[in-house]
């Protein structure tokens, strides 16, 4: 099991025919992900990696039927205008790769996403791998293999990089990931950590939520109010580091505005005091995370079943 | 780290964040248009003119620094007087000044306006809540961040168009304390400056202070602006009036910070390059991507190293970039070794970055037996990036053999930090 994609997940692919769906598709595919079809206004026709291109979302649902997934690899200013095309046709999950979306442009089909019913990730988001299953957007590149494994843990990030790099971490300690999902290095963004875990506490194939936090907005504030509410009681491991930058003095900012949140919200050290008295595990080190989830993971199994550690 | 609102992204970095600013001229040209009433004034750039212009408007004006950064009161960047001459004497002073680091080209000249009660507006998209929020507060001047750091402000959250029902504005105008007739005056300013900020793709508008006066609509006295750079393909009204400013200011820019700005100006697009000096530090430190600097400063921070820089580069046809990067970063007289990183890369072929690294540790002239260098790049043909350092069998070179934080380890035992 796994949260938002499955090997059995129906992908489209928007802006396929541009330069960065073409160097990642094939990855997609090879890895296994079912892309049925993928749409680029005025490219109707074209076949890209033996799939088949369409000018019109419509004309997807028409001729390869529904679409559980569609995954925008068009560039920031063309983010609007495709998502609004594939929430207009009902499509229930979208994952939104590029960086430098106007701030005004993700407010408004996030918006329209809300009314719709429409889930979106991203943007700015290094995309999504159910290890064994699926991935779409870049993570894993072209050898998922190396960093992911299948297993119960899930991941959720706010930095791609390290993320998938947490996952590296996790897999070379033996322990496998149901989902790893990059939330995207937004301000703004779709998914919140919180809304990622309360995925993955949804989820029966996940046992152990991980979460890479950084500093700033009130991300890992909310996580930690609903872990405090038992609205997530998986065991949950969190990193939220910076506390270099919070050593230094800060500056002077351009607006007063800023004051109205610093003073509440954003510093690590009391993201992680917020999360620790919620009863979350906080990882001080980075590198901490395996043992972590490595002792949540034997806290939850009957001791008769633990097995042998070879040490 | 991505690009963020400047005003509401709350961050403890000293980091120096480049911005893109609409001059307070071009802000109050905006209003007007909006509907909201300004000062008299007129944008001077020599004293004779400000004199002319202070004599127009009877010689009681204010003289404003027209440079792309906040807190224009507090820097000294605002001089109230009362008379024509006057007006000179400040224009010639302020013109020969600089503002954290910005030299005055120009100064506003303006009518001072008699102020019943001064008023605070902001608009900024608020990442939370996935909209734009607008903040109003009925005490506004130089004591605005007092009203703000004790919660005397109102909230309002608009819809993606930036339009709101009257009545919710009037009801938040009312509640922060705004009696009578004044209410629907306030609350239709209050209404044009937050559509107008939507409209500018704004990460910040800020109307500071906004003017009551009696029995006319209020007066939008000092503004601020900062843009969505993202969002200029879509302004070509903006493009000859956006300049490139700096939030959160603790210091004017280094020249190695300058250095590295004009790096990315000579190499648009690709390998967008973030960077700070710590003037307090001995360490080059160079690990790539948001996440993955973070992890490795709070290490070295741990063990008790002091890094001379932060630097951070997107992928992309890096190689003579980071080249000339690093080459920037090995002339800092004061480090005393260099640690360079990045995340595992899923795609990002790594021999790209290394033999850009490798020409400038070739070219650097540092003994590197006695200048350690710990590299941590792993990703897509790392064994070939391994090849090349070869070359250099006193760096340290690892690819997934070490994590970023082993490495952080290492190159503090090579450097002789202790904690």
């Amino acid at each position: 099991m796994s949260i938002v994609l499955d090997a059995g997940s129906r992908i489209l692919v928007q802006g396929i025919t541009g330069w960065q769906a073409r160097s990642h598709l094939p990855h997609m595919l090879a890895y296994g992900s079912n892309v049925i079809a993928g749409v680029s206004p005025g490219k109707g026709g074209q076949v890209v990696s033996n799939i088949s291109v369409f000018d019109t979302i419509e004309e997807v649902l028409d001729r390869c039927g529904p679409v559980d997934l569609s995954v925008l690899f068009v560039p920031g200013p063309a983010v609007l205008d495709a998502s609004l095309e594939a929430i207009d046709a009902g499509i229930p999950w979208l994952v939104v790769l590029a960086e430098g979306v106007p701030f005004r442009d993700t407010i408004e089909l996030l918006e329209h996403a809300r009314e719709r019913g429409t889930r979106v990730i991203g943007p700015n988001s290094q995309g999504i791998i159910t290890p064994g299953e699926a991935k779409v957007g870049g993570t894993g590149g072209d050898d998922p293999a190396r960093m992911f494994l299948p297993g119960r843990v899930g991941v959720v990030s706010r930095s791609g990089g390290m993320g998938a790099e947490t996952c590296w971490l996790l897999s070379r300690n033996g322990i496998g990931q149901s989902t790893y999902l990059a939330v995207g290095g937004e301000f703004l963004n779709g998914t919140s950590l919180l809304e990622a875990a309360q995925l993955f506490e949804q989820d029966p194939g996940t046992d152990v939520i991980v979460c890479f936090g950084e500093p700033g907005t009130g991300q890992e504030e909310k996580l930690a109010q609903a872990v405090a509410a038992q609205d997530v009681t998986k065991p949950l491991i969190a990193h939220v580091p910076g506390d270099f930058v919070e050593s230094r003095p800060s500056g002077m900012s351009f607006g007063h505005a800023g004051a109205v949140i610093e003073g509440q919200v954003g510093a690590p050290s009391a993201k992680r005091a917020l999360l620790r008295d919620a009863g979350v595990t906080v990882a001080e080190r980075w590198s901490d995370i395996p043992a972590m989830v490595q002792s949540a993971i034997d806290s939850q199994r009957p001791p008769a079943e633990l097995p042998a550690r070879h040490n | 780290m991505p690009s963020s609102p400047t005003a509401l992204q709350p961050t403890t970095e000293e980091v120096d964040t480049t911005v893109a600013v609409v001059l307070e001229h071009d802000v109050k040209e905006a209003l007007r248009r909006a509907g909201v009433a300004t000062p008299s004034g007129r944008v001077c750039s020599h004293p004779d003119q400000a004199r002319e212009v202070a004599e127009r408007l009877g010689g009681r004006v204010a003289v404003k620094a027209l440079v792309p950064t906040g807190r224009k009161v507090k820097t000294g960047g605002v001089r109230l007087v009362d008379t024509a001459e006057e007006a000179h004497a400040a224009t010639t002073e302020l013109l020969h000044t600089e503002i954290h680091g910005f030299p005055i080209a120009s100064v506003l000249v303006e009518e001072r306006v008699d102020i019943l009660k001064e008023l605070y507006v902001a608009v900024a998209p608020d990442g939370d809540q996935r909209a734009w929020r607008l903040v109003f507060a009925a005490g506004g001047g130089t004591s605005v961040e007092h009203e703000l750091v004790t919660g005397r402000y109102e909230t309002l959250h608009l819809p993606s168009s930036g339009r709101v029902p009257a009545y919710q504005v009037r009801k938040i105008v009312k509640r922060a304390g705004i009696e009578g007739a004044a209410t629907p005056l306030v609350a239709r300013a209050v209404s044009a400056i937050a559509h107008l900020a939507v409209e500018l793709d704004a990460t910040l508008l800020e109307i500071n202070p906004l003017a009551l006066r009696s029995g006319a609509p209020p007066v939008a006295i000092g503004a601020m602006c900062s843009v969505d750079d993202r969002a200029l393909f879509r302004h070509p009204e903006l493009e000859s009036r956006v300049v490139m400013g700096v939030d959160r200011i603790g210091r004017p820019m280094t020249d190695l910070e300058r250095a590295m700005s004009e790096l990315n100006e000579e190499f648009p697009g690709e390998g967008e390059i973030r960077f700070v000096e710590f003037p307090d530090g001995d360490l080059g430190f160079m690990v790539m991507g948001g996440g993955a600097g973070l992890v490795s400063l709070d290490e070295l921070h741990r063990l008790g190293g002091r890094p001379a820089t932060f630097f951070d580069m997107t992928a992309g046809d890096v190689e003579e970039k980071i080249y000339r990067a690093t080459t920037e970063v090995l002339a800092i007289e004061r480090i005393r070794g260099l640690l360079i990183g990045v995340n595992i890369s899923a795609f990002a072929p790594v021999p790209i970055r290394v033999r850009g690294i490798a020409r400038a540790l070739r070219e650097s002239g540092r003994d590197l037996g006695d200048f350690p260098v710990v590299l941590r790049l792993a990703g897509p043909r790392d064994g070939e990036a391994a090849e090349i350092m070869r070359e250099f069998p006193e760096v340290h070179y690892f690819r997934d053999d070490a994590t970023l934080e082993q490495a952080v380890r290492i190159f503090a035992e090579e450097v002789g930090v202790t904690a």
